[in-house]
């Protein structure tokens, strides 16, 4: 995977990045190189605080780094304007948070096909391999092993694991480039952690998309291609560390 | 994004009701409180027509207007008969109708006119008092009465019945000795006529045959027969309806009644004196539409609070529709969607809770002070109204989708509770 994915062009590269939270005198992030090959699975550590979501925020384009440069599938997040971010979020970005990741108001199958409403690219590609957008909804909720009368069930009726199997099912419809979980698994157990992981391995590999999994939790990290450690990585995450100990202690 | 809207909002019914029932209160409100200010005002003005002018004994313009037509309070003095006669007499004159007022039967007015009273009497579009039952007066002891206190007192043709000195029910010592009998029932006219008890000018004199000053003068009393025999012509009445025979002359005439010398008089022209009322009752019909306004503006700023306080328990629904794609452009929409889907439904229900309270309201509205409150479609006004407060409702639901614009550009992707 490594090699096949060195040879191809990077899914996402961040150079010289950094980013000040407004009202903070300390960046949080202060990246010097950073890239995903295509097709590869990154695991990123980081203890909380360290700056893990930020940095994913950054990578969605939700929001701008100060100075620096992050290019995601070939396109410079900086040279688009906010309605174009928005898009391209919508068009090649997968993400799964920690938990809540379904609106409680609407079906299980609405909330697959949610990325689906705001991405005209998405739509077509989730109607290429499926026949239609439902046939699509059912087989990802299939692949994620979720019973087949769920489609119309309230999402708040759900176990917390299966929420977010049906979060990866959204992620995933549609083949963005890049999938991005920000802890999806810290509100399961063990065994659910490893079933989950497993399950987003295969559908990552199905669809041919790129993976940027983030956890404080080692043990996670063994199926992976590559871990990165964010204290390495990010020159800034340190010092905040540290200062945030200071002032603990 | 608007069945996103949509769903969102069942999803939070209860906060939702509560906004919805603020505006559909205060909707209900203003257009109940406009239907009867207008309602009032057209009943009012339909009460007389065909009239040229109203005499009484001089006093203001607006009280002379009230208490001849509306029969509200009483008059100060009294138009002597010899002024009727010459009044009566004057060439321009076409026809009168004396009052006497100041008596009552069971709490309803007692008016001493004459037959001419049914000829001449217009309403509304100039119609003329009709005779459901009976006839009109034929004996000193006919009473012709409004079609409501038949219908309140159980009166039916032929009733023998009491009447009273002085317009109270309680505490009047009654004119006990006299046999009024119901003669004839009027058609339901909507105007104070429903509510009083006709009685002839010498029927007004024989029930105070016995009475002098006011008290009851002691012994048997004058029997029926005896009073029937007596020459029972009227001293005075208390207000006159006069038409003329041209329009024209109307000016000329009531500054003739006006600068009368025998006795001070005074003589009106209904809808001038309407239009003088209607200045004075302005200022409490413009308090009122204020109070009617604020209770609207209260029922926006509640949507507003509610809608802002929801927005912070929703940052997480924002995140979770930014991290699919949705733009800051689609969390504004949605919450303006949001607040004008509120206001619409409930300016929706507001109308139909005030068509409730009209149908309900104007019944007792029309029995209690003779207002005919009419089932109409919204006119021009109340659709005004009612777009205003859409329009409102709209402006209010901008402040919480600015704000959740400005969150939701501002939290990233981070999930906060
Ligand atoms: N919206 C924000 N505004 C201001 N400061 C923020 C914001 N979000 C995060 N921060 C700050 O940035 C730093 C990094 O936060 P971040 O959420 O990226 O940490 P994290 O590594 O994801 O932590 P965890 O593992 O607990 O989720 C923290 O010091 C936090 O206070
Ligand atoms: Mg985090």
């Amino acid at each position: 995977m490594n090699e096949s994915g060195a040879t191809r062009s990077p899914i996402l590269e961040m150079d010289q990045v950094s980013f000040t939270w407004p009202r903070q005198s300390q960046p949080v992030i202060a990246i010097d190189h950073f890239a995903i090959a295509a097709g590869e699975r990154v695991f990123l550590r980081g203890p909380s605080g360290s700056g893990k979501t930020t940095l994913l925020s950054l990578v969605s384009a939700v929001i701008l780094p100060q100075q620096g440069r992050i290019t995601v599938d070939g396109t410079d997040l900086q040279a688009l304007e906010g309605r174009q971010r928005d898009r391209f979020r919508a068009d090649h970005l997968g993400l799964v948070f920690q938990q809540f990741n379904l609106l409680p108001f609407l079906s299980v199958a609405e909330n697959v096909q949610l990325p689906c409403r705001f991405s005209q690219r998405r739509r077509s590609q989730a109607l290429q391999s499926g026949a239609s957008l439902r046939q699509e909804t059912e087989r990802l909720l299939q692949r994620m092993q979720l019973p087949s009368d769920i489609l119309e069930r309230p999402v708040m009726q759900l176990s917390v694991g299966q929420q977010q199997r049906v979060a990866v099912a959204r992620a995933l419809i549609g083949c963005p480039s890049l999938i991005i979980a920000d802890e999806p698994t810290s509100a399961l157990d063990r065994d659910a952690q490893q079933a989950f992981i497993g399950l987003l391995f295969d559908e990552v590999a199905a669809a041919g998309s790129s993976l940027l999994f983030v956890s404080h939790d080692e043990t996670l990290a063994s199926g992976f291609d590559r871990q990165v450690d964010l204290g390495q990585i990010n020159s800034a995450g340190s010092t905040i560390r540290e200062h945030d100990l200071r002032e603990a202690g | 994004m608007f069945g996103i809207a949509w769903k969102s909002l069942r999803n939070r019914w209860p906060t939702a009701l509560l906004a919805i029932l603020a505006i559909v209160m205060s909707v209900a409100l203003i257009l109940t409180v406009e239907k009867i200010r207008r309602d009032a005002r057209s009943s009012f003005t339909q009460t007389v027509s065909g009239t040229d002018l109203i005499v009484g004994a001089r006093s203001g313009a607006v009280q002379l207007l009230l208490y001849s037509v509306f029969r509200i309070g009483n008059a100060t003095n009294n138009i002597s008969w010899e002024s009727v006669q010459d009044i009566e007499q004057r060439p321009a004159v076409d026809w009168l109708v004396p009052l006497s007022l100041g008596d009552s039967h069971q709490g309803f007015r007692v008016v001493g006119t004459d037959n001419r009273f049914f000829e001449h009497f217009r309403y509304g579009d100039e119609r003329s008092l009709i005779l459901t039952e009976g006839r009109q007066f034929d004996d000193v002891f006919d009473t012709v009465i409004g079609s409501e206190v038949a219908e309140q007192l159980g009166y039916s043709l032929g009733q023998s019945i009491v009447v009273a000195h002085g317009t109270g029910n309680v505490g009047l010592m009654e004119h006990d000795q006299q046999p009024f009998k119901v003669s004839g029932i009027l058609a339901r006219t909507g105007t104070p006529v429903d509510r009083a008890v006709h009685v002839s000018l010498e029927g007004i004199e024989a029930m105070h045959v016995d009475w002098r000053s006011g008290t009851k003068v002691r012994g048997e009393g004058t029997s029926a027969d005896t009073i029937r025999t007596m020459q029972l012509e009227p001293t005075a009445v208390t207000a006159l309806l006069v038409g003329l025979k041209s329009r024209g002359t109307v000016f000329r005439e009531q500054r003739a009644i006006n600068t009368y010398t025998a006795e001070p008089l005074l003589a009106i022209l209904p809808g001038v004196a309407l239009q003088e009322l209607w200045g004075l009752v302005g200022v409490a019909e413009n308090a009122l539409f204020i109070v009617s306004v604020s209770v609207v503006v209260c029922g926006l700023i509640n949507l507003v609070s509610v809608l802002l306080a929801g927005l912070n328990e929703r940052r997480r629904e924002m995140a979770i529709l930014r991290s699919a794609g949705a733009r800051p452009l689609h969390v504004f929409l949605l919450l303006c969607i949001e607040s004008t889907l509120l206001t619409i439904v409930g300016v929706v229900l507001g109308l139909a809770l005030h068509y409730l309270l009209t149908l309900v309201g104007g019944q007792w509205l029309q029995h209690r002070y003779g207002i005919s409150v009419a089932l109409a479609l919204p006119g021009r006004s109340d659709l005004l109204i009612l777009a205003s407060i859409v329009a409102a409702g709209l402006l209010a639901g901008l402040l919480p989708a600015f704000s959740a614009y400005r969150k939701s550009l501002a939290d990233g992707m981070a999930q906060r509770l």
